[in-house]
């Protein structure tokens, strides 16, 4: 089967339901976890603090999409393309604005460079069979997507790396924490938080000869010669590349310079793709006058006049200051989604939904733009998300 | 010293030394001792050493994919970053933790043994360990 | 105005998103701050006491763990409803301030926020 915990879609794991035990095969933690929680927390449908059935949930999450003046949609996370398909027709009925964690850093905007061919970018089996020096810039992928570097990035033998992490590859951390994967990591350089612009300009001398002048001078100069010396290298990025540098296009400058392809680790791209195929924009559109604009962001658009939300799969709430998370408990919210959280806590309608890829099929895309058809593994009594969408607009 | 390496085989319990659980002098070592061995003695550990703690473990595969012999015995799995294809891997994830098995298969025993790390080196939670030596 | 402490928030590999929030498990694991041993020295906290963060964002009570690395000024905290009360709704271009917040901290034998009260 293929495990959706993550945007790396493993593609090799083995899962057998013996009654109420389930054995997973070469899921990491985070995978086995979410396999694994399928009798775990589930949420119950419920309209305010009333258990409704989850005909009515439906009822009353269209009345308030349809009573709406100011609506927005968020998410989904770990979901499939047809759960994003159906957002969107839901955020186009409605006259709402659609958006994803990806406008909570600069992923969705490195996304859409490299959507536009602007910046060069690479798959993740290409990362394997060619990558020679790879480069870990304000993420955790050890923390967040497992099995990553062990699949792809650094540890496997590629065709073209067949001597993998012992000979052919170095990996290079920069972060402003000795996360998990600074402690694997052939070299790390801690960033002290809002400095990163200036180990970018050091870089950039390196680059062109001259002396850093920032840091380990001599650290940098031979990490600075590692990726000249580069045939395939490959920059991994993540939301800790977001305050510190100002001005992103000076990023995107440094990685052309360096010849590296760049690779965001981003979840729900396939949101991403298909707002970008429409609109030339992967976030941040307002299905009103399908006009794109900062406003249309999840944050600034809450300090706005948002008066419903609609939030799938996401625990958004988790993930913002207090006085704006307190905004989405006074607004109407509705959330959808598998499992209770913070937002569904303080959401005021909440439509339980089936677990992708574990007890409903669909297609989904890797972090690379890879598309692999997720089977149903688990029978069970919950509606997908997408069927939940789609009956929510039906019934507007 | 060799009642210390017996210790770490798990060939006998702290209690045999009897004067540290008799005499009152040596409380404060003997429950120095046991708060210092008490992750050994619940970690699941093979009967060559190999000790994985299994509360550390997040089920990652770099060790899957480093380990030589999983490499040797795998070429199609395992050597390519995959999950194992064959029976005779040593190191293999199960519900999301590492698993040993086939053990007296790895580089660091038998006639011919050599100080291999692999397994060790890529551990990012230090949850794979060979506390014998 | 000056801070004592800039938190830096990051993903932490023992939280899963299918917890329920409301649990011990979870609030042991997501409710804390990791502190070096000279800014536990400075705030007088040991290891499993309760620090108060604030600022004027918010303020949070979580327990205090050490940190092996040197922090410099700087505790780490998972990405968490706890982290996030601190956040300012201050943006760079919608992006909010996660690895830079500024924070005062003190002392406390209040106990850990409870996330059922805040959001009553």
């Amino acid at each position: 089967m293929i495990c959706l915990g993550c945007s790396c879609l493993c593609d090799d794991i083995e899962c057998e339901t013996e009654g109420e035990e389930i054995k997973v095969g070469n899921a990491c933690l985070r995978g086995f976890r979410r396999i694994d929680s399928i009798n775990e927390n589930r949420l119950t449908p419920r309209v305010e603090r009333k258990e409704e059935n989850i005909d009515d949930t439906i009822k009353s999450a269209a009345k308030l999409l349809e009573e709406a003046k100011n609506p927005i949609i968020f998410g989904p996370e770990n979901s499939t393309l047809e759960t994003e398909k159906e957002a969107i027709e839901l955020a186009k009925k409605a006259g709402a604005v659609i958006d994803n964690m990806s406008s909570f850093g600069y992923s969705g905007y490195l996304i859409e460079k490299i959507f536009r061919k602007e910046v060069d970018t690479c798959t993740l089996d290409e990362t394997r069979d060619n990558c020679d020096v790879s480069i870990y810039w304000g993420c955790d992928p050890m923390s967040s997507h497992p099995r990553m570097m062990s699949k792809y990035s650094y540890y496997p033998r590629g065709k073209n790396r067949q001597r993998g992490w012992e000979q052919d590859r170095d990996a290079i951390y920069i972060d402003v924490r000795r996360s998990l994967t600074a402690e694997i990591c052939d070299k790390f350089i801690k960033v002290p938080p809002g400095r990163d612009f200036e180990l970018m300009k050091a870089f950039k001398d390196v680059l062109s000869g001259k002396i850093p002048k920032f840091g380990d001078k001599k650290s940098i100069m031979k990490i600075g010669n590692l990726i000249k010396k580069a045939e395939f290298g490959v920059l991994f990025t993540g939301l800790g590349l977001n305050y510190s540098i100002d001005h992103i296009d000076d990023f995107i400058d440094l990685v052309k310079d360096t010849g590296f392809r760049l690779q965001p680790i981003i979840e729900g791209i396939g949101l991403n793709k298909l707002l970008f195929d429409e609109t030339g924009h992967v976030n941040k559109i307002n299905y009103k006058d399908k006009s794109y604009g900062i406003e249309n962001n999840f944050v600034e658009a809450l300090k706005g006049d948002i008066d419903t939300a609609l939030i799938i799969g996401s625990d958004v709430a988790s993930n913002i200051p207090l006085k704006l998370a307190k905004r989405l408990r006074e607004i109407n919210c509705i959330y959808v989604g598998p499992h209770s959280n913070l937002t569904s806590h303080i959401s005021k309608v909440n439509i339980p939904t089936a677990i992708c890829g574990i007890e409903s099929a669909g297609k989904a895309y890797r972090m690379d733009l890879k598309e692999e058809y997720l089977e149903k593994i688990v029978d069970s009594n919950f509606l997908p998300d997408q069927e939940v969408l789609k009956r929510i607009g039906d019934a507007l | 010293m060799s009642f210390a390496f017996k210790l770490l085989k798990k060939e006998i319990t702290l209690d045999k030394c009897t004067p540290l659980y008799e005499e009152e002098d040596y409380e404060e070592d003997r429950r120095a001792l046991e708060e210092m061995l008490r992750p050994l003695m619940e970690a699941e550990m093979t009967e060559t050493g190999l000790v994985i703690h299994e509360d550390l473990c997040f089920g990652c595969g770099n060790c899957v994919v480093a380990c030589p012999v999983n490499v040797a015995e795998d070429p199609k799995g395992c050597a390519i970053g995959n999950g194992p294809t064959s029976d005779k891997v040593i190191l293999k994830v199960e519900n999301g933790k590492v698993k040993a098995a086939n053990v007296e298969s790895c580089r660091r025993f038998g006639e011919h043994r050599i100080l291999c790390n692999a397994c060790i080196t890529p551990c990012p939670a230090k949850a794979i360990e060979f506390p014998g030596g | 105005m000056t801070f004592d402490l800039t938190i830096v928030t990051y993903e932490d590999r023992d939280i899963f998103r299918e917890e329920d929030i409301f649990s011990e498990s979870y609030i042991e694991r997501a409710a804390v701050i990791e502190l070096d041993e000279e800014e536990m020295k400075r705030y007088g906290v040991s290891e499993g006491e309760n620090i108060l963060l604030h600022n004027d964002d918010g303020e949070v009570v979580v327990k205090v763990k050490r940190s092996e690395e040197e922090g410099g000024g700087i505790g780490y905290m998972p990405r968490s409803p706890w982290s996030s009360i601190l956040l300012s709704e201050e943006t760079k271009g919608g992006i909010l301030g996660y690895k830079h917040i500024k924070v005062n901290a003190k002392k406390t034998n209040d106990p850990v926020t409870d996330l059922k009260v805040l959001f009553k």
